[in-house]
């Protein structure tokens, strides 16, 4: 069990994919002007992972090594359209939440990027869980973007206002382009010093236990 | 040991595409039907959300006229008129819907629907498509905007105001250009209505 669950740790943490892979950077730019936008991209980011990752790994000793990408493009694009044609005729309810991101994902790199470091070398259940992982990954970094600049930018989280207008004017510039690169590079400075902590912890635990000896 | 796998991966990747394009052939068939019935539906809820006294929306009104409505009142080009609905009543007719697209949005086209009795006053306007800036063009999506359409006369083109004047619409603050589309739209189908009474 111990390796299903590293691979969720992987993608929240040590291998996010917004904030140490920097994979996806388009949708993660574009998307975030709400923190409600991040989660919709980032929820059906996961879904279609998860199974994009299942697909592969199941194909992945049938697609030809030397036009593996091309294998992997067919199979995803396939899977993400037939996805959506099948959420437009029978549950428009939630095509009509999450239906908007769907186009986007076809090309996400995210996708292609896991089934050709992960899925197409490991098995059907382990692709699963890494792509549980990095789709909680991606959908937690969004939520976090989004979420920090709806709050600077409008003075809301999720559309609840949180800071009021009477004492709080909204910094317009953070629900615009250039906001989505100021939050970016600050969160992935971020998360670095975090990982560089950790990194430090663990060597001296490493030198401790050699002492030890 | 190295084996020419030209030919077995030419066959396994033509297979992967055949079966992927048999999957796509098949499953549009199969939802064509229920997609043209979701769209039908979210037509009809449209026009309903801006019209809510009437219950019928099936005849359309003949547009084809409708540059020369638009260039006349000096919208060419800014929007466009792509669809209009009698509004009908248990059979009778009480007005129009009319679906415009205004180009003029700061992130590109906003498309919504118009609703204007027999009497002259707008009914209502619900948003189909709109791309603006979250927190400030998207306030166009908000209740409290588009009410305020709501009772205008179609007498004569609606204007908007920063200041707060009577009778006009409140421009949503920081988004003048959304407000200038959204009201451009309107008047654009409020131009096509007063052509045809």
């Amino acid at each position: 069990m111990g390796k299903y669950i590293e691979r969720i740790y992987n993608g929240i943490i040590k291998e996010n994919p917004t904030f140490v892979i920097v994979l996806g950077m388009c949708p993660t730019l574009a998307v975030t002007t709400s923190a409600t936008n991040g989660v919709g991209m980032g929820l059906t980011t996961t879904a279609v992972l998860i199974l994009c990752n299942m697909l592969i790994a199941a194909l992945r000793n049938y697609i030809p090594d030397k036009v593996r990408i091309p294998g992997f493009i067919v199979v995803i694009a396939t899977f993400v359209t037939l996805t959506e044609l099948l959420l437009k005729a029978f549950l428009p309810a939630l095509n009509d939440s999450l239906g908007l991101y769907i186009p986007l994902i076809v090309v996400n790199c995210i996708i292609m990027g896991r089934a050709e470091a992960y899925a197409c070398k490991n098995g059907v259940l382990l692709s699963m869980f890494d792509g549980i992982g990095m789709g909680l990954g991606f959908t937690m970094a969004l939520t976090m973007i989004g979420a920090i600049r709806e709050l600077l930018g409008t003075g809301a989280i999720f559309g609840f206002t949180i800071l009021s207008e009477s004492f709080y004017e909204p910094i317009t510039i953070f629900i615009l382009a250039p906001g989505a690169f100021l939050v970016l590079s600050m969160l992935v400075a971020a998360q670095n010093k975090i990982n560089l902590i950790n990194e430090k912890k663990a060597k001296e635990a490493a030198k401790a236990a050699a002492k030890a000896e | 040991m190295k084996k020419n796998t030209i030919l077995k991966d030419t066959i396994h990747i033509t297979v992967i595409t055949l079966v992927a394009g048999f999957a796509l052939g098949l499953v549009n068939e199969i939802t064509k039907e229920p997609i043209a019935h979701q769209e039908e539906l979210a037509k009809q809820e449209a026009c309903q959300a801006v019209f809510a006294e009437a219950d019928d929306f099936t005849e359309t009104i003949d547009i084809s006229n409708a540059p020369a409505i638009l260039e006349e009142a000096g919208l060419a080009g800014l929007a466009d008129i792509n669809e209009a609905l009698v509004a009908k009543s248990g059979g009778e007719s009480v007005g129009v819907v009319v679906t415009v697209t205004d180009h003029e949005g700061y992130g590109g086209d906003i498309q919504f629907t118009v609703g204007i009795s027999n009497e002259g006053v707008v009914t209502g306007i619900s948003i189909l498509s709109i791309d603006e800036t979250a927190g400030l063009g998207m306030k166009a999506d908000t209740d409290e905007f588009k009410s305020q359409f709501v009772g205008m006369s179609a007498e004569q083109p609606i204007a908007y105001t920063k200041t707060g004047e009577e009778g006009k619409i409140d421009a949503i603050s920081g988004a003048t250009v959304t407000t200038n589309a959204m009201v451009n739209g309107a008047n654009a189908a409020i131009a096509l209505y007063n052509s045809i009474q």
